[in-house]
């Protein structure tokens, strides 16, 4: 290895090191932030609840979104990195917004994802995509809100904005899928395959959907890269 | 007292507030710090301008729907909580359902029965919050491992491992998209990503001719409109 290789190696792990001690480190201050929220506001109001109600009523979400939650953050962070994720889990709107977001810049910046400078064009833009939407949600809430809903909500304009979400998605996939007809056939395939078995149920396992077909394109695209050596 | 009185009252707008205060400062550190390595990794400054613009101008639109909600939002569980779970943390399909979730299991009908107490609403902000940290909580837990074991595998510089990002790169998008290119009940949706997809590609494929550069840059946001204009053209006039 030359001497500029050895840096590189050193200045990433140390990188590596960095965020991770920073997402952890605001991980936390900001679950402590989310969860006070429901306590402060029990303790002030003197609410009578019961921890048992509580879990009672949690129990089915954090069933079905717990492991949802595992499964597309290790999903999701082959993509975007450890950055992009320490950062998205906090920020929401992971799916319609900030994945897409993310892979628009590294095809801008013309870097692979899962590679050093994806991760680092994934968490900048996921920080200001995180920014933009809260400055937008402010200025609907205190401002402009009440005088865009009829706009948004018009019936010319509804089916828009409506449809936003498969625009962003047939937006960034399509190319991605088309420019790699190699890789994708498979997962194309397996994916539709696997929507008409489970039919109008998909969203609810499309987080496990998600994990087998990743696991089954990485089998078959390492079976042909034995192949081709 | 009623329910509304602390779903709109002071405290809760101070708790949420602060909380999406904290949060917008997490991004400013990660932008910073992602900004610094770019630097080091040789990535050029016009690059990440470009890529700052585009993430910025890129989010303004999928962020409109999301007011709409959050005013719906606003008439059963008061404005501030759902203006914390939209702006952060949480999405448009996540909140309304959680909430409904949540009474129910109190014996209420929905989120919009009047026997809602403002105990029923505590229950109802902590169920919300419990179902939505799990992320974060896997975060704290076991990205910096996950991370750490990824990063040594890729340090061996198996020529497969590219092969191995790319193919679950396209694994992810195409189990994402699936349920709306293939759902025929909702025709709209499929001739919203279908259009957008090809605008993506036209628009890429003309900007890289460098007399339109610029096309290039914004071919993301371009294609996001059209896929949009192409559902309102479908329901309006088809």
């Amino acid at each position: 290895m030359d001497k500029n290789s050895n840096t590189e190696a050193r200045l990433s792990a140390e990188f590596d090191k960095s965020i991770n001690k920073l997402g952890r480190y605001t991980s936390i201050i900001a679950l402590a932030f989310m969860l006070s929220i429901p306590l402060i506001t029990q303790i002030y109001y003197g609410l009578d609840i019961s921890i048992s109600d509580v879990l009672v009523a949690s129990s089915g979400l954090i069933a079905m979104f717990l492991p949802m939650a595992v499964v597309e953050n290790i999903s999701y962070y082959q993509v975007i990195g450890a950055g992009g994720i320490y950062l998205s889990s906090i920020t929401g709107n992971v799916l319609n917004m900030k994945l897409p977001c993310a892979i628009a810049g590294m095809k801008i910046a013309n870097v692979e994802p899962g590679s050093k400078e994806g991760d680092v064009i994934s968490i900048i833009s996921i920080g200001v995509s995180s920014i933009v939407t809260t400055i937008i949600l402010f200025l609907g809430m205190f401002f402009v809100g009440q005088a865009l809903v009829p706009l948004l909500n018009s019936p010319l304009l509804a089916p828009g904005f409506a449809n936003v979400t498969p625009a962003i998605l047939g937006a960034t996939a399509v190319p991605s899928l088309l420019g790699n007809k190699r890789l994708s056939v498979v997962p194309v395939i397996l994916s539709l395959a696997a929507y008409f078995i489970i039919g109008a149920n998909f969203g609810m396992y499309q987080s496990y959907v998600l994990i087998v077909v990743m696991v089954l394109s990485v089998g078959s695209a390492y079976l042909n890269y034995k192949k081709s050596k | 007292m009623k329910y509304l009185d602390i779903a709109n009252g002071n405290l809760l707008f101070l708790l949420t507030g602060l909380t999406i205060l904290v949060v917008l400062l997490q991004s400013l550190l990660f932008i910073n710090k992602g900004t610094k390595r770019a630097k080091e990794l040789g990535i050029e400054k016009e690059i990440i301008n470009k890529t700052i613009t585009n993430s910025a101008i890129f989010s303004i639109i999928p962020s409109l729907p999301i007011i709409v909600m959050l005013l719906a939002l606003s008439v059963p569980l008061g404005r501030y909580f759902p203006w914390l779970r939209l702006s952060v943390v949480g999405s448009a399909v996540y909140e309304s359902m959680a909430a409904n979730v949540a009474v129910v299991s109190m014996g209420l009908k929905d989120i919009s029965d009047p026997n809602l107490t403002p105990t029923i609403f505590g229950v109802v902000l902590w169920v919300m919050s419990l179902g939505i940290i799990w992320g974060i909580v896997f975060n704290i837990f076991f990205l910096g491992k996950l991370d750490q074991y990824t990063k040594k595998a890729k340090a061996t510089k198996n020529a497969f491992i590219p092969i191995f990002s790319g193919a679950l790169f396209s694994g992810m998008l195409a189990v994402l998209s699936v349920p709306y290119v293939a759902n025929t009940k909702n025709i709209t949706g499929i001739v919203s990503f279908a259009s957008a997809g090809i605008a993506a590609i036209i628009f890429q494929k003309i900007g890289k001719n460098p007399k339109y550069k610029v096309i290039n840059e914004f071919s993301l946001p371009i294609a996001l409109i059209v896929g949009m204009a192409a559902s309102i053209i479908q329901v309006n006039l088809v």
